[in-house]
């Protein structure tokens, strides 16, 4: 992005009459990118003088007229063409019907309209470049002319051009990605022209935080050359959020999860809408801290990969909690990371503290969720809150935890079927951890995880998961196994009843 | 109502005059966008006779809104690409090279001259196949042609903000196409 101003800053002043050295004198830190680039423009530029030859042009000019003269213009043609008759499935028909202009009109309008709904409906999943994209624009169109709330419309269809870019990022179909992020564009900015005159909801603005992130993603995702392509949106997008963000006229629920403090307790509470949760209680004592993880805990639940259900983990890499939602979307399917665990009040020997930092799935329900271990002595919280139809906001708790007693309270969410993981600072290690998730109340999907106010991390750990009820989807966790050394563990995971999946437990002692 | 306007409206009436006079104010600027993505003069001077003649045929459906020349060039990107779909490219032979013309070595008397000026569109236009159409389209456009974001989007159908991004990205790669030549430092 700032290369593309500066290059075309140094352009304009190339042809204000400036010469190259003076220009590039002007950009000494982009002299070296700017360099190869002005230097090719001025070879392409120094050949606007190139005609064609004289004999070519005259050549060409007597031929061309010879043959035009034989051939009228189209326009000339369609002029003296006779008119066609209106409808001209009228002779098609038998002829005493034929013979009705208006049954010959209200047939020829059924097929029209019918073959338009089944083109329609089909154009739903069209990517743009495809023969159809053209059609669910129009649709879409439609759909925006009789809507009453414009800027949820918007908001609705940037998403769309958002899942159209990874879609066809996916396909490594990168010019297509471009149609794709400038209609996205043209999304935001119509959005922006009714900011004046619209109330901006806490749900808008999380929705509009999940598309930053997702565009960040993409952005890692694309390969070198066409990481460019999603820098004008990001900005974009990110410009938007910081106009809304004012309008609204309350914080996001997810905002007001508790901030971290320096006591030695951790709570862990999940809010609202879960899709998921995961409690991971991994009995390991170091000293002063309670420590979930394997290496040194004994038995503790865990989940095995592509599970659907709440399955308490423990990971060998980490010990304290890092919970780090990743969003993903058309439903949040948490896939736990072999580095990852749930919330983990814990804190391995070499990560002294937990870092969690969540950032919302969406969709549907469900929540993706792939912690990434951390470790310092003094963890800090980076809670984000995001909320919206079916993502999962998870706000783990900032603070470390160096007491013998980790206690875990999550508290049942009640979202539209995400999940909504806000650990309140109080975690205490003790010899003994206990996570009993319960069934939240997400109506979208998912699973709502409470776990209950004990964990307990020594000798014995017991983590009894109960599932949520949404519709959306599942949990979906990939923990890796675990070693354990420690005396025992109970997990006693209760199968889910999300759409998506319900969820598998796999013990390993 | 501007004169191109009314030229064009006679042409679409089936005046031949008013299409020859199209036809010289735009055949330069046609020629030099093809002839940069071709590499042969003879296609290149083919392609700029089809466009035009295409013109004629299509003149009915053109629609004052945009200027014509840029009608034009979007007839011409349609033709380079379907001859590249038909004969991959292929780079040019040194007799190609000498049927290169343009006016300032039409008007140099020194040989010299003019064989380095045909040898910078050569490498040029050799460079330039290397990028994929639209990327060589844009660059012509922006800097032989120098149109704005926004008539260059209006060609090939995409918005201005996208055309940047294909620039910034075209010329990167060009730069280092020229670069690895041994053309630019040269």
């Amino acid at each position: 992005m700032k290369h593309q101003t500066h290059f075309d800053q140094a352009w304009q002043l190339y042809l204000q009459g400036h010469d190259l050295q003076s220009i590039l004198a002007r950009f000494p830190n982009e002299k070296d990118d700017l360099e190869p680039m002005l230097t090719a423009a001025l070879r392409l530029h120094a050949v606007r003088d190139l005609t064609a030859s004289a004999e070519f042009r005259r050549t060409t000019r007597t031929r061309l007229l010879n043959r035009i003269q034989a051939t009228p213009a189209a326009a000339t043609r369609a002029a003296a063409r006779p008119r066609q008759r209106r409808f001209p499935f009228r002779f098609a028909l038998p002829q005493p019907l034929a013979r009705n202009s208006w049954v010959s009109a209200l047939l020829a309008l059924a097929i029209l309209l019918s073959g338009m709904t089944a083109t329609t409906v089909a154009a739903q999943s069209a990517l743009p470049g495809d023969v159809l994209y053209p059609v669910k624009l129009t649709s879409e169109d439609i759909q925006r002319r009789l809507s009453s709330d414009p800027l949820a419309q918007h908001i609705t269809f940037s998403q769309k051009r958002l899942a159209e870019a990874q879609a066809l990022q996916t396909q490594g179909r990168y010019d297509d990605i471009e149609k794709a992020l400038a209609l996205y564009q043209q999304e935001l900015a119509q959005m922006i022209q009714l900011l004046p005159t619209t109330e901006v909801p806490p749900e808008a603005i999380s929705r509009l935080q999940q598309q930053v992130t997702e565009l960040e993603n993409l952005d890692r995702m694309l390969p070198e050359p066409q990481q460019n392509l999603v820098e004008d949106s990001l900005k974009q997008a990110t410009d938007v959020l910081q106009q809304v963000q004012p309008l609204a006229p309350t914080s996001p629920p997810a905002q007001t999860s508790p901030t971290p403090t320096a006591t030695p307790m951790m709570n862990s509470t999940p809010m609202s809408g879960m899709g998921d949760a995961h409690p991971s209680a991994t009995p390991e004592m170091d000293g002063s801290h309670a420590t979930i993880t394997p290496e040194m805990g004994g038995p503790h639940p865990t989940g095995t990969p592509e599970m659907g259900g709440p399955h308490p983990t423990g990971t060998p890499e980490m010990g304290g909690p890092h919970p780090t939602g990743t969003p993903e979307m058309g439903g949040p399917h948490p896939t736990g990371t072999p580095e990852m665990g749930g919330p983990h009040p814990s804190g391995t020997p070499e990560m002294g503290g937990p870092h969690p930092s969540a950032t919302p799935g969406m969709g549907g329900g469900g929540m993706n969720h792939t912690p990434t271990p951390q470790g310092t002595s003094s963890p800090d919280a980076t809670p984000t809150p995001r909320m919206g139809g079916g993502g999962m906001n998870h706000t783990p708790t900032p603070q470390i935890t160096t007491s013998p007693n980790a206690t875990v309270t999550p508290t049942p969410g009640m979202g539209g079927g995400g999940m909504n993981h806000t650990p309140t600072p109080q975690t205490t290690a003790s010899p003994n951890a206990t996570v009993t998730p319960t069934p939240g109340m997400g109506g979208g999907g998912g699973m709502n995880h409470t776990p209950t106010p004990q964990t307990t991390t020594s000798p014995n750990t017991t983590a009894t998961p109960t599932p949520g009820m949404g519709g959306g989807g599942g949990m979906h966790r990939t923990p890796t196994p675990q070693p354990t050394t420690s005396s025992g563990a109970t997990a006693t995971p209760t199968p889910g009843m999300g759409g998506g999946g319900g969820p598998h437990h796999h013990s390993s002692s | 109502m501007t004169p191109e306007h009314i030229l064009v409206a006679r042409a679409q009436r089936g005046d031949t005059e008013a299409f020859a006079q199209i036809y010289d104010q735009n055949v330069d600027a046609i020629y030099r966008y093809v002839r940069l993505r071709v590499p042969t003069n003879e296609e290149a001077e083919d392609i700029t006779e089809d466009v035009f003649l295409r013109a004629w045929e299509k003149l009915g459906s053109y629609r004052p809104k945009r200027p014509f020349r840029n009608w034009l060039y979007r007839i011409a990107q349609h033709r380079i690409i379907d001859v590249h779909r038909r004969q991959p490219q292929s780079p040019a032979s040194l007799d190609a090279l000498a049927d290169l013309e343009m006016s300032p070595a039409d008007s140099s008397p020194d040989p010299l001259q003019r064989a380095l000026v045909g040898q910078d569109i050569q490498d040029l236009q050799q460079a330039l196949a290397t990028l994929k159409p639209d990327e060589q389209a844009v660059l012509t456009l922006r800097f032989t042609e120098n149109m704005n974001f926004q008539d260059i989007g209006n060609i090939l159908k995409k918005s201005a903000g996208a055309c940047r991004i294909l620039q910034h990205r075209a010329l990167k790669k060009l730069a280092r196409q020229l670069t690895a030549t041994g053309e630019v430092n040269a």
